[in-house]
């Protein structure tokens, strides 16, 4: 893996996002004061409990909700009072892949309508040939035979579902990938297939990734750098490396105490030390 | 040899249960009756064995017979030859009542949908409020106002009957909108139209279709009622509705002129709106009526 740049201009770089919801009343803070930054071909891990702002957070950068406050800039230019080239050039460059598959795919729509359709919003195929061949070309990069072409989402599995979404973004060639929980929805032994699909592209098409999830062992894997949050808020955030080695903060700590070592003998000591801790605390 | 048949039984697959159950027989009923009525309404003035304007006052009040099969009329009409052709316009009026009325309302919930909450607020109340006035009221004042006959009378049911459709409509479009793939085509700069066109309205419309059917029956009522009362189709058309008027003068001499037309516009709303019952259930089975 190659470590991230910071020299480098970020690719993506979010200052002070903030959203609220739930109007004057019972306002809820689902995300405050949030801010990162992503250098090209970086993966950045997002962790977090549920609640705890990760999505919403993806969803104002990408454009689907309105943040209250903060920026973001797309290759160091900032996106609001931007002009309509550069909107469309962000509409193009950054894509995202959705947590269910089960519901991010029309199902009225064949497989070549829905990867070739950010194609046609883009106008990036000249002709219809043209089209279809670079459908084909990206099903190809996501393991996916021309068979499918005419098939509806219905008859594909939950991990074919979610390659056939990671194909529809890659298809206009965006260079930052944002995913949302992309395998949470999935059965277990797919998930592995998936992550690996997603990190080969990473690394073929030197994307930028945004990663949201809720497996740390995952994030630890796959991101160089990672982003806790808590309640809206970022508690912790550095390379992955340090942020799971030397952890600042509790909740942190809790997260990472939360993941389970695979041998149960070490597991067993350290809970049992975990808990002689709370009980002389 | 029995061995084997042993093994082969013990390694037959269990028949597995089709999920969806047999259509019931008062449903397939249902679409029958449906399709005969749709078939009259286009072949129904071609077969009718009289002509159904033909005065012959001479053969006045004829009870059915071999020779006029559900007797005359007051002006000696030949019944079954106007009541095949009164098909063609009670059923077709009904036909273009719904469809104008689910375009329209389509189109308005489209509008609603994609035009933000103010336009959403504004759009809704007003359907809202003509839907609080029953459909009969409603349409029976813009038939008058427009001038009895049977294009006012269509007109005036797509007037009062599009805001059901609307509502059904958006109800089921705000749903869709926020669906993951149609933030998922946001993401990739789609457009409201493409958004519309492409993914909102293909998904959204079984609700309607289901509804338009259902609604087809209850339309070919008012339609009969708006003839009934005079805002419809006028003498000497052939309508059921308008026939049913004409007979009721003789209603104790010459039943039938009345009850042949009115035991059609019974049969047509029964058959459609069982069709459209069945649809409904075939399509969410947890809204069966039953």
């Amino acid at each position: 893996m190659t470590p991230s740049t910071p020299e480098a201009t970020p690719i993506l770089d979010v200052r002070g996002l903030t959203k609220t919801f739930g109007g004057r009343r019972a306002p809820q803070r689902a995300v405050d004061d949030v801010s990162f930054s992503v250098g090209p071909g970086a993966i950045l891990g997002i962790v977090g409990e549920s609640g705890s702002g990760k999505s919403t957070t993806l969803r104002c950068v990408v454009g689907l909700e309105r943040a209250d406050a903060g920026e973001v800039l797309f290759d160091g230019q900032p996106l609001a009072g931007a002009d309509r080239e550069t909107r469309r050039r962000f509409r193009r460059d950054v894509q995202m892949v959705f947590q269910d598959p089960y519901s991010s795919l029309n199902p009225r729509m064949t497989v070549e309508a829905i990867v070739g359709e950010g194609l046609d919003i883009h106008r990036a195929a000249a002709t219809k040939q043209a089209r279809r061949d670079r459908v084909v070309e990206v099903l190809g990069l996501v393991g996916l035979e021309a068979t499918v072409l005419d098939r509806f989402p219905r008859s594909f599995s939950g991990g074919q579902r979610q390659r056939i979404a990671i194909a529809r973004a890659l298809a206009v060639g965006p260079r930052v990938l944002v995913c949302d929980e992309p395998v949470s929805a999935l059965d277990v032994s797919v998930q592995a297939q998936v992550v690996n699909l997603l990190l080969d592209m990473q690394q073929r098409l030197g994307l930028a990734v945004v990663f949201v999830a809720h497996d740390l062992a995952l994030v630890r894997h796959l991101c160089h750098d990672v982003m806790v949050m808590q309640h809206g808020v970022v508690v912790e955030n550095g390379p992955c490396a340090g942020v799971f080695d030397d952890p600042q903060h509790d909740y942190t700590r809790s997260l990472l105490a939360a993941i389970p070592i695979p041998e149960p003998d070490r597991d067993r000591a350290r809970r049992a030390e975990a808990a002689s801790a709370r009980r002389s605390a | 040899m029995t061995g084997t048949t042993t093994l082969a039984s013990v390694h037959a697959a269990p028949r597995v249960r089709r999920a969806r159950r047999r259509t019931p027989w008062i449903d397939r009923i249902a679409y029958g009756t449906v399709l005969v009525l749709l078939l009259l309404a286009v072949v129904g003035p071609l077969i009718a064995p009289h002509d159904p304007y033909s005065v012959d006052l001479g053969q006045a009040l004829r009870a059915p017979s071999g020779e006029h099969l559900l007797g005359t009329d007051g002006l000696g009409r030949d019944v079954l030859s106007r009541a095949l052709a009164g098909t063609r316009a009670s059923i077709l009026g009904a036909l273009m009542a719904v469809a104008g009325a689910a375009l329209i309302g389509i189109l308005v919930a489209s509008i609603a949908t994609i035009g933000g909450r103010w336009v959403d607020d504004i759009v809704m109340r007003f359907c809202d409020i003509t839907l609080s006035l029953p459909v009969m009221v409603m349409a029976l004042g813009v038939a008058v106002a427009l001038g009895p006959s049977l294009r006012s009378a269509v007109i005036a049911m797509v007037v009062a009957w599009w805001p059901g459709f609307a509502r059904i409509a958006r109800a089921e479009m705000r749903t869709v909108i926020t669906s993951p793939y149609v933030e998922a085509a946001r993401v990739l700069g789609a457009g409201r139209w493409r958004l519309m066109t492409r993914h909102v309205l293909p998904n959204s419309l079984d609700g309607v279709y289901v509804q338009a059917t259902l609604e087809i029956g209850g339309a070919t009522l008012i339609m009969a009622g708006l003839s009934f009362v005079g805002a419809g189709a006028q003498p000497p058309s052939a309508e059921w509705g308008a026939m049913v008027e004409t007979g009721s003068r003789y209603l104790t001499s010459a039943w039938w002129i009345s009850v042949v037309p009115g035991l059609l516009i019974t049969l047509t709303a029964l058959a459609f709106a069982l069709t459209g019952d069945s649809l409904r259930t075939r399509n969410h089975p947890d809204a069966a009526l039953s």
